[in-house]
């Protein structure tokens, strides 16, 4: 999640650093060092390391000096003093410059950044660094213990909210064919078979919908709803396929969508072994199988899904 | 898991230290499951905010291999455990993964067994679904499974795909290996890498999101194409270029694993 530079300056200032905007520095005619450029300083995440990195750099220039703070040690003094030395700053400003990446070290890590970039970071004559600008992107999966940052989300419209709440990935894509699956590699997997295929025709998937690993009827019945409101949707495609939703839950879900919807879309579902068997007596039972078909592989599924779009 | 024989000797809830669940013994830490049990092995199914505990918890314990199926773990929490992981001889599989698989011998997490059978086929995927479906397409195609790891689509992940690559290539009851991958990420660069370098078993790869739009997170927390390296098509190249055939679809995968099927 971005934040505002507000939400980043009030951060900021919480750790001890000196934050004012360029504007607001020209305004109280705070003089900046005359020897002393200013600074962009990046803080990010090395996946595959699984450690923080700290680039910094003279803003404008695209000569960062690089360092590494290990999760259990943070940021060592003598790290900041190789950024300081390598940026050919004067020995004057090095101190409060290992104060101020302390204290931007502290931030990152406490407030769950994934991302977080400082520019310009400007020296004044009186020896202050200041944050002049700032942004960031906070971990939505640590949104549990910041109630400061949760607080500050814009309350979102109802639908894409109670969407989240059930476990619901939607992505609208603007194809015909829907790709609904219990995982998100198993969706892809699905619009990557319906975009090879559907070349000929045109056809590209509509939207992108993971109901998560153990959805149960309501979630089934909401991700449909939702993809029956798409009127470009010609036809479905639900993989649910290993994972905790049983076949009841998703001919349950599925026979509450249809029937709280205007439009008869047809669907092609991917259940697994017994599950199959299971799904397919709940639907005929329903009265539904003239509109819902099983299908044995992703590819079949695909192909059938693009013969029910084309109005075969 | 228990049914499939999986020797599972106790289960950890603090608090719940005492009681029986499926003939189980519960206790209230894992130091003491693993002092009345012997157990060297831990699967973690608990909530993400406890989640990064219950992995140091383990790794304080003496568990060898611990397996994390908990999905939303923050980052920093990752970072906090993978820095103590280098320090110790324990391995993580995860989080966010469906687990380990050993078809008729034993189940740690979230696999559906009955798609498996036995064989000599390796199996590692990013995805747990995926996973699921091309052991299933494998299965019927009479390929069975030595083993299936699930090391999860999370941006920091325990063990990644080069690691689990190198076990299967030392290990001798695999004769071939698929890898899953999907958009997002270096790991399937670096798995080329290893493949290029040391591999002399056959690997097949399967890449989902090739017709996923960059910039868009696809559900997997990890799943998100930010430059063009972690794009389906530039992973794809890599790993032609290491020598690994290449997927376009599931139902591919058995022939090319081996010809004539």
């Amino acid at each position: 999640m971005e934040q505002s530079t507000e939400q980043v300056f009030d951060l900021l200032r919480r750790y001890g650093a000196a934050v004012m905007s360029t504007a607001e520095l020209h305004d109280r005619r705070i003089e900046t060092a005359r020897d002393v450029p200013a600074l962009k300083i990046d803080l990010s995440i090395d996946q595959e390391r699984a450690l923080t990195v700290l680039r910094a750099a003279v803003a404008g220039g695209d000569a960062p000096i690089v360092v590494q703070a290990d999760p259990l040690y943070g940021l060592h003094d003598y790290q900041v003093t190789a950024v300081a030395n390598g940026l050919e700053i004067p020995r004057s400003s090095w101190q409060p410059l290992a104060a101020l990446m302390q204290a931007v070290y502290r931030a990152f890590v406490t407030a769950d950044l994934l991302s977080l970039h400082l520019e310009p970071v400007i020296y004044t004559e009186a020896g202050i660094w200041y944050v002049g600008g700032a942004r960031s992107i906070f971990d939505g999966a640590a949104l549990f213990r910041h109630p400061e940052v949760a607080n500050a989300i814009s309350e979102p419209s109802i639908g894409p909210r109670s969407l989240k709440a059930l476990g619901i990935t939607y992505i609208k894509l603007g194809g015909q064919i829907a790709c609904i699956a219990n995982g998100a590699g198993l969706a892809m997997a699905a619009m990557d078979a319906v975009t090879r295929l559907g070349v000929p025709y045109n056809i590209t998937p509509a939207s992108f919908v993971d109901i998560g690993g153990s959805a149960r009827s309501e979630t089934v019945r909401t991700a449909l709803g939702v993809v029956l409101e798409d009127a470009a949707v010609l036809s479905i495609i639900l993989n649910v396929f290993g994972g905790l939703t049983r076949p009841d839950d998703v001919a349950q879900g599925l026979i509450g969508a249809y029937s709280s919807s205007m439009r008869t879309v047809p669907m092609v579902i991917r259940l697994h072994g017994s599950a199959a068997q299971a799904g397919s007596t709940l639907i005929q039972a329903a009265g539904l199988d003239s509109l819902v078909t099983f299908a044995d592989s992703l590819d079949n599924a695909a192909s059938r899904a693009l013969t029910a779009a084309r109005g075969g | 898991m228990l049914a499939y024989g999986t020797h599972i000797v106790a289960g950890v809830t603090p608090g719940k230290g005492g009681e029986w669940a499926s003939g189980i013994q519960v206790l209230d830490s894992m130091t003491e499951a693993v002092s009345i049990s012997g157990a060297n092995t831990s699967v973690i199914f608990v909530p993400a905010a406890q989640a990064a505990d219950a992995i140091f918890e383990s790794i304080d314990a003496g568990i060898e291999l611990i397996v994390c199926v908990t999905e939303g773990i923050p980052v920093h929490d990752m970072l906090r455990v993978c820095a103590r992981l280098r320090a110790s001889n324990a391995r993580l599989i995860g989080p966010n993964c469906s687990g380990i698989l050993e078809p008729d011998r034993v189940s740690i997490g979230t696999f559906p067994v009955e798609a498996a059978m036995p064989g000599r086929i390796g199996v590692v995927s990013r995805s747990g679904t995926l996973s699921y479906e091309v052991v299933a397409t494998l299965t019927a195609a009479g390929l069975g499974q030595s083993c299936v790891v699930g090391i999860g689509s999370d941006p920091i992940v325990g063990t990644t795909l080069t690691d689990v690559l190198t076990a299967f290539e030392s290990d001798p009851e695999t004769d071939a290996v698929v890898l899953i991958g999907e958009i997002g990420s270096m790991a399937e660069l670096n798995a080329a890498e290893y493949i290029r370098a040391n591999m002399t078993k056959r690997v097949v790869a399967y890449i989902a999101g090739v017709s996923a739009p960059d910039g868009l997170r696809m559900g997997h927390t990890g799943a998100v194409i930010r430059s063009p390296e972690e794009r389906a098509e530039f992973k794809q190249a890599a790993l032609r270029a290491s020598g690994t055939h290449i997927a376009h679809s599931i139902s591919q995968i058995p022939s090319l694993i081996k010809p004539g099927t």
